[in-house]
């Protein structure tokens, strides 16, 4: 809530020195109006967020009711959610400040209509809370640069003008310098809100170029917008240069709108991001692998050299089975083959004696059985103990003692019998 | 603002992981050399034959691999076929077609055969990045990485013991769907 | 194999001695800043100095991102000068998904509010959609840029979870940046997002006053606005990047 009653004292205390120029009670009506929707009664601002939400959602309703306006039971229709003496208090406030009036369309009947201005005014004050004085400040530099391009402008309505440019960018320093001699924590909340980029003080600088040279009588008023903008100026990089003095590694990312990034990172180029780590130098990846850490992996994986417990089975042959491990039905029937070629009938057989003939033919044979002990669907097992058998003269030339055995059938599926 | 050279070049070692030279080059101090006759990779050194497997002890995580446990089954079936002289160290150990490797892994694996020649690949590509292998893969060939040589001699007991258990490459009949 | 350490480790017993391997090898491989309280030569001062001019050998520091907990990473005039060699930059396709990623997960949570800790960590993941959709990066090269930010570490990658959405977090090499190559790090974003922003004007003038004050390294003819403790590796590391520009 700070930004929005740090604005509207701002404004309030703007008000005297413009009366001389604006004067009537035409011109106090349209304050009034303005802030109606911040007063919390005729005499201060609210204290309580909430009480602009329920002027905003009243508000949001006459927009919808049109000219028949509403009554007072469908404005507290609308406001149901908050609580009676809090709508009563707002409406006799926003009556009160003009926001709303009371209407009688037929004799007896009493209906309600909003003003337009204080609509107007609660867009401002919003916006002003969302992004601060930066967007107004453009906003307002683009319409007097118009204003000072525009033939009926005179020069009495431009020094107007400038003047009050001189005024926003002093009360504007004015404030970023307080700022800068407080907290970092309040500075870096604060100044992305009131400092000025280039780009507004380029605007500022052409603007008064432009008054100057239509109406060189203003030289003076003009001297004082320019120290205005320098000042601006100044204070805007000397925040800046705390800033970047502070501590903190990141923290300083927050005083650019996530507007600002989200651009940045929409349209930047490959080359534009790329510059952002020119000059970092990282570690290249090296995972290490311990030789246990290796060994571990290969046993506990997936292939398990221990006996592993039989995997769940259907009731039922289930060739589908085959299909989801990858292989297809016949490849299934080939290591069954071969399998049940090595038992011979028995239901376990010593790996040594199986590999007992020439290499490459015995590490065709061993790829099947390994397959088959691993295929879930197929009832065998390959396991190996530990230790090494050397064989002088044999092929291979070594061996762990390793058997192949039938695993127990522990259901219908588990009849090898079925192989030829 | 001048670097010492030393410091710089382990440094550099550290940055850009697997860098080699013309096995003439001089190794720079502070840095192991690996050669294989031909070229010469730069280690690092560390103290008193530790490796980072001591942060395991320490309950401290090493910087995070995604599928270790593949990637060192990969590692395994790679040194099954390019580390054939048990006896010796492991580097530099000799090259073998990947095609072996891939059915070696292959045969470790449950499930789909090809699927499992498809993980294996990306795993040789990681380990030879890393230095764990050197990839070869116009010739389609892979021998061991200079990342073994800083294996300790003690350490390989039960690696060794594992790579004789492994069957060897069996491709020509492997059933291929 | 520890000719290398043998005159730093020497006069140490052998308990000592083992502690600060232990230590030197944590920093140096942990994925995360390990804690002093389970390493000796990281809590007493003599040890963590003995241990620094270790990781000092290869040009490496500690860095404590945290209080008491501790990392390793490159002295910041060790990187200056390696980051001038192009082989050791990562490549202009990687360093450009990073930025994006430091962008979405960390500079506009920042900026948003949401993200309290001054840390390159972020919960809030930078969705891939978000890099292939809207940004200017061709998207042929992103999936195996990632890939590779994702082995080195530089990127984590953060799964979908029921509402949550997956993508990309800066990764655990970003513990690694001494806090000069941190605070840098926050510069080049904001010069590179908000050229036009008073800020980026400020970084800049005290860029140009470091590369052109011949006298800057005497810190008394220094800016007087600078006083942090780490300015001097902070100085050294602008004016070495100011002249390699």
């Amino acid at each position: 809530m700070s930004p929005t009653s740090e604005t509207v004292v701002t404004a309030a205390d703007d008000a005297p020195s413009l009366d001389d120029a604006l004067v009537g009670e035409a011109v106090l009506g349209v304050y009034r109006q303005m802030f109606a929707a911040l007063a919390r009664d005729s005499g201060a601002v609210v204290d309580d967020p909430e009480l602009v939400d329920v002027a905003e959602t009243l508000l949001a309703a006459f927009a919808d009711a049109g000219e028949e306006g509403l009554t007072r039971e469908q404005m507290r229709y609308v406001c149901r959610r908050y609580p009676a003496e809090v709508f009563d208090n707002r409406l006799r406030v926003l009556k009160g400040l003009g926001a709303v009036r009371e209407v009688f369309p037929k004799p007896n009947q009493l209906r309600y209509r909003a003003s337009f201005t204080s609509v107007v005014g609660l867009m401002f004050v919003r916006r002003m809370m969302l992004d601060g004085g930066q967007s107004e400040m453009h906003r307002l530099l683009a319409l007097e640069q118009l204003n000072v391009a525009d033939p009926r402008m005179t020069a009495e309505q431009a020094r107007d003008g400038a003047e009050g440019l001189a005024r926003a960018f002093r009360l504007w320093s004015v404030e970023l310098i307080t700022l800068t001699n407080g907290t970092i924590e309040e500075l870096r909340e604060q100044a992305p809100k009131l400092w000025g980029t280039e780009e507004i003080l380029r605007r500022a600088e052409r603007l008064h170029g432009a008054i100057l040279r239509r109406w060189p009588e203003l030289d003076r008023t003009c001297t004082d917008l320019r120290a205005a903008i320098y000042a601006y100026g100044d204070a805007s990089r000397r925040a800046a240069a705390r800033l970047s003095d502070s501590a903190g590694t990141t923290r300083n990312l927050t005083l650019l709108p996530p507007e600002t990034w989200r651009t940045f990172a929409r349209t930047a180029s490959r080359e534009e991001l790329a510059a952002v780590l020119d000059g970092f130098v990282f570690d290249a990846p090296a995972p290490w692998h311990e030789p246990s850490t290796v060994v571990t992996a290969v046993e506990d994986g997936p292939r398990a050299t221990p006996p592993r417990p039989a995997p769940p089975r259907p009731s039922t042959p289930d060739p589908g089975l085959s299909g989801d491990t990858g292989s297809d039905a016949t490849a299934v029937e080939r290591l069954r083959a071969v399998a049940e070629q090595v038992l011979r009938g028995r239901d376990r057989v010593a790996v040594e004696d199986v590999l007992d003939q020439d290499w490459p033919a015995a590490r065709r044979v061993l790829a099947d059985l390994q397959s088959a002990h691993l295929h879930p669907g197929l009832p065998y097992r390959l396991t190996w103990s530990d230790g090494l058998a050397v064989r002088p003269g044999g092929s291979p030339t070594w061996i762990s003692p390793g058997v192949f055995e039938r695993t127990p059938p522990s259901g219908p599926r588990a009849n090898g019998g079925t192989a030829p | 603002m001048t670097v010492d050279p030393h410091v710089l070049a382990r440094a550099r070692a550290r940055v850009l992981g697997v860098v080699s030279a013309d096995a003439s080059a001089p190794v720079p101090s502070g840095l192991t050399g690996a050669s294989d006759g031909t070229r010469v990779w730069l280690l690092p050194q560390w103290p008193d034959g530790a490796t980072p497997a001591l942060l395991e002890e320490y309950d401290t995580a090493p910087m995070p691999l995604d599928r270790p446990g593949q990637q060192r089954r990969v590692l395994a079936a790679a040194l099954r076929c390019c580390w054939t002289k048990l006896d010796d160290a492991p580097w530099p150990g000799g090259e073998a077609p990947v095609i072996d490797v891939l059915e070696v892994y292959a045969g470790m694996s449950r499930g789909d055969a090809d699927l499992a020649r498809r993980w294996a690949t990306g795993e040789l590509r990681r380990l030879s990045d890393t230095g764990w292998l050197l990839l070869d893969e116009t010739a389609g060939t892979v021998r061991p990485g200079p990342r073994v040589a800083l294996w300790r001699e003690e350490s390989l007991a039960s690696l060794r013991d594992l790579l004789r258990r492994l069957p060897q490459p069996v491709r020509e009949d492997a059933p291929h769907e | 194999m520890s000719e290398l350490f043998e005159p730093l480790l020497r006069s140490y017993d052998e308990k000592r001695r083992s502690e600060l391997v232990a230590a030197y090898l944590a920093v140096e491989h942990a994925a995360e800043p390990v804690p002093e309280v389970r390493f000796p030569a990281l809590r007493e001062p003599a040890l963590r100095r003995t241990l620094e001019a270790m990781l000092g050998l290869s040009g490496r520091t500690l860095v404590r991102p945290a209080p008491k907990t501790w990392i390793s990473g490159y002295r910041d005039d060790v990187a200056a000068a390696l980051a001038a060699d192009p082989a050791c930059v990562p490549p202009v396709e990687e360093r450009a998904v990073l930025a994006l990623v430091l962008i979405h997960s960390v500079a506009i949570p920042r900026a948003t509010g949401l993200l309290a800790e001054d840390s390159w960590q972020s919960p809030y993941p930078t969705p891939l959609e978000e890099l292939r959709r809207r940004s200017q990066l061709p998207v042929g090269e992103l999936e195996a840029a990632l890939r590779r930010l994702r082995a080195a570490g530089l990127v984590a990658q953060v799964r979908a979870d029921g509402e949550e959405t997956g993508g990309y977090v800066p990764g655990p090499q970003f513990h690694r940046l001494t806090d000069t190559a941190r605070r840098r790090l926050q510069e080049e974003l904001i010069l590179a997002a908000g050229p036009d922003s008073p800020l980026a004007a400020a970084i800049r003038a005290r860029r140009r006053n470091r590369v052109h004050d011949p006298q800057a390294r005497d810190p008394q003819a220094r800016d007087p606005q600078a006083h942090d403790p780490h300015d001097r590796q902070a100085h050294d590391t602008a004016h070495a990047q100011g002249e390699t520009r």
